[in-house]
């Protein structure tokens, strides 16, 4: 044990000094005389910006302030302009919170801005499911699933928003994911229909597209952390440009089955350097058959999501469990 | 016959004719904010092509349908003949549909679950509700070099006149054409046509190219219906999520 | 050839560095619900064929074990996508030849690799670099 112990010690130093030696988001591999070597390459995507984004909570504060005085691009119909082939900045379905580079993480700050803290204001018994789904459920995205929102918005690195006068398109390549939002004054559909993506209704505010969320079945997680939500969710999403490459996306989740109050995730887009970019087919299921194998042979199962009603009865054990002790 | 007589007679054939000369082609259709064909909003076949794209009768849990191969029959080479119809007893396992799996071009188009277009000048975006299933049409563009083998192929799209056209290669072999078993190699080249011909209906015409397969290239002809309900959304069909805990 | 299929703690620079073959910024789930992350394991063997799927591109390649009997090992690649995009292709697999693999070991313990370094006998990586051409 002390020499388990000793090794993962090693390994976690020296995945920490790897930090100075690699590039942000990995690289490929170059033969130089005669052994593997990273390939550092400049970021692809623009880096000048009126707001930095090494902290979330300093880009949400600044983002917010540079909104206010930014004359966007705009649509040959009028509208701000977020068509582009976009990079979303920070491993947040890592986990929400800060959280460091290991073997198996990126890392990111904490996307949440609100609260101030960074903490993703969950309920008690809600923190205790959040560990037990990690330990025994495997993450959606690993079998294929949709993702849900806000999830989507930060599941994968890059993006493709299109829009018209009617619609707002997003699509990641990764496991050929979308969304669409239809905009203008529309009724979400009925309470009965649950989507893994939910039913979202776009409207521009000013400069901000604000999009609406309900109706999902919340099967998908927040995070690699099991962070989750109910059916019950309700989510708003603000997409403002801040300058000509930059996007400021925050999501306000509400769910008063989970958390304490209404939390608040922040991040920016970056526009993609990449020439002449095209989004290509990602199938995932149907080539994913030998890894979700994997997954159950080490005793993971399926998250079977939570409605509102579930999480109210698992509150009121764990409560009656927990409360007294 | 009187001269009045032939004269109305022959107007008469005149306007019997003259639609058949431009099927389709009278028809203008509004334009996006771009300035092309607007093909925008929901749409879905109703026809029962998905399960046999050629003349079919009714069986359990199958409507008959009239087919939509145009000259009704599939060139196949003679062993692809005979692997068609092993296909067809197996269908039940082997069509990849049952395993929820994509299903490829153009079967994707006729598949019972409604698709959305959404345009742009350089791309044209298909949304499709089985599985999530999308395309992306690059307008005026080349495929990439292949060999690539992708489920829905690589499209690239060009306007002629006021029709869509869209050539797809680098297709994989494990799609087929329906239910019944009509198949295709990684060779596949197919040309679709997106025509509007009114308010509601879009002329949905497909060219399949198969060396490996077919003798020749062939076509099939259908319409395309614009789904009227107000508030309408494609929905989800995430087949693979309802196929059981091992999926 | 015998298997060389040890499973040894090794400083973990290496496996640091190698890992972003399986990985990009583009990452979905996490490793470590797949691989031990905390072992390394080096396997040779001849290539077989390859599957150019997403989300993973699979190499397959026929491993003498010890009691002599060939077995199939799969090696788990990035997508297919990455290795197009940099101008790889099917027909640029070398079938046939002997490769070196350094990679994760399978948490069930079933014979497959999350691969961290694949090397051809000359010493070259498999699918380095920007491409055949380059």
């Amino acid at each position: 044990m002390d020499k388990l112990r000793f090794v993962l010690r090693r390994i976690v130093v020296t995945a920490a000094l790897a930090t100075f030696l690699l590039p942000v988001f990995g690289s490929a591999q170059e033969q130089v005389g005669g052994h593997s070597v990273p390939v550092v390459r400049p970021a692809a995507w623009v880096t000048d910006s009126v707001c930095s984004d090494d902290t979330h909570a300093a880009f949400h504060t600044c983002a917010i302030e540079a909104a206010k005085t930014f004359e966007p691009p705009r649509t040959v119909g009028g509208q701000p302009n977020l068509s582009g082939i976009w990079r979303r900045r920070s491993a947040a379905h890592e986990s929400l919170q800060s959280h460091p580079r290991t073997l198996d993480d990126f890392g990111a700050t904490s996307i949440v801005v609100n609260p101030s803290d960074g903490i993703v204001p969950l309920q008690p018994w809600a923190e205790a499911q959040r560990r037990y789904n990690r330990s025994a459920y495997i993450h959606h995205n690993a079998i294929c699933r949709l993702d849900g929102l806000p999830v989507t918005m930060y599941m994968t690195g890059t993006y493709q928003f299109m829009q018209s006068s009617g619609y707002f398109l997003v699509q990641g390549e990764e496991a050929h994911a979308y969304r669409v939002v239809p905009l203008g004054n529309q009724a979400h559909i009925g309470k009965r229909l649950k989507l893994w993506n939910g039913d979202s209704i776009g409207r521009w505010e000013g400069n901000t597209l604000v999009v609406e969320t309900a109706n999902q079945n919340a099967k998908p997680w927040l995070d690699q952390r099991g962070r989750f939500y109910t059916d019950e969710a309700q989510v708003e999403e603000r997409f403002t440009l801040i300058d000509a490459n930059t996007i400021h996306w925050q999501a306000t989740i509400d769910d008063p089955n989970v958390y304490t109050d209404s939390f608040t995730i922040a991040l920016a887009y970056r526009r993609s350097t990449v020439e002449n970019f095209e989004i290509w087919e990602e199938a995932c299921f149907e080539n994913n058959d030998l890894a979700a194998e994997m997954f159950m042979n080490v005793g993971y199962e399926i998250y079977p999501g939570i409605t509102g009603d579930e999480a109210r009865r698992l509150k009121a054990a764990w409560e009656l469990e927990e409360g007294d002790r | 016959m009187s001269s009045s007589q032939f004269r109305f007679q022959l107007t008469a054939a005149l306007f019997y004719f003259l639609p058949l000369l431009g099927a389709g082609q009278d028809y203008s259709p509004p334009r996006t904010e771009y300035g092309d064909p607007d093909l925008q909003g929901i749409w879905q076949v109703l026809n029962t092509a998905v399960w046999d794209i050629q003349d079919h009768p009714a069986t359990l849990g199958v409507p008959a349908g009239q087919g939509v191969v145009i000259d009704g029959e599939i060139p196949y080479q003679a062993w692809a003949a005979e692997q068609r119809e092993e296909n067809f007893k197996n269908r039940l396992t082997d069509d990849p549909e049952t395993s929820c799996k994509m299903v490829g071009v153009p079967r994707i188009t006729y598949m019972p679950y409604p698709f959305q277009i959404f345009q742009t000048p350089d791309q044209i975006v298909f949304l499709y509700e089985y599985v999530h299933s999308i395309r992306n049409i690059f307008m005026n563009s080349i495929h990439p070099e292949g060999p690539i083998q992708w489920w829905m192929g690589d499209s690239r799209g060009y306007w002629d006149e006021d029709s869509l056209v869209i050539d797809v290669v680098h297709f994989t072999d494990q799609t087929w054409l329906d239910r019944s078993g009509n198949f295709h190699s990684e060779s596949l080249h197919v040309v679709e046509r997106y025509t509007r011909t009114g308010p509601n209906h879009m002329l949905y015409e497909v060219t399949i190219e198969d060396p490996e397969v077919f003798t020749e290239s062939w076509k099939m002809s259908m319409p395309l219906y614009r789904r009227q309900e107000e508030n309408g959304r494609i929905l989800e069909y995430e087949c693979y999520a309802y196929l059981g805990d091992e999926n | 050839m015998n298997l060389r299929a040890k499973k040894f703690f090794v400083p973990a620079l290496c496996s640091v560095i190698g890992f972003f073959i399986l990985r990009s910024a583009e990452t979905h789930h996490s490793i470590a619900a797949q691989f031990d992350m905390t072992k390394e394991i080096a396997i040779e063997g001849l290539i077989l064929e390859m599957e150019w799927r997403n989300p993973h591109a699979w190499l397959q390649i026929e491993v003498n074990s010890e009691d002599g009997q060939p077995e199939i090992w799969q090696i788990e690649f990035g997508s297919a996508n990455s290795l197009y995009r940099r101008g790889w292709r099917r027909g640029d697999l070398p079938v046939g030849a002997k490769v070196s693999i350094n990679g994760l070991p399978a948490r069930d313990g079933s014979r497959v690799v999350g691969a961290e370094n694949v090397t051809l006998p000359d010493g070259r990586t498999l699918f380095a670099g920007t491409g055949p051409e380059s």
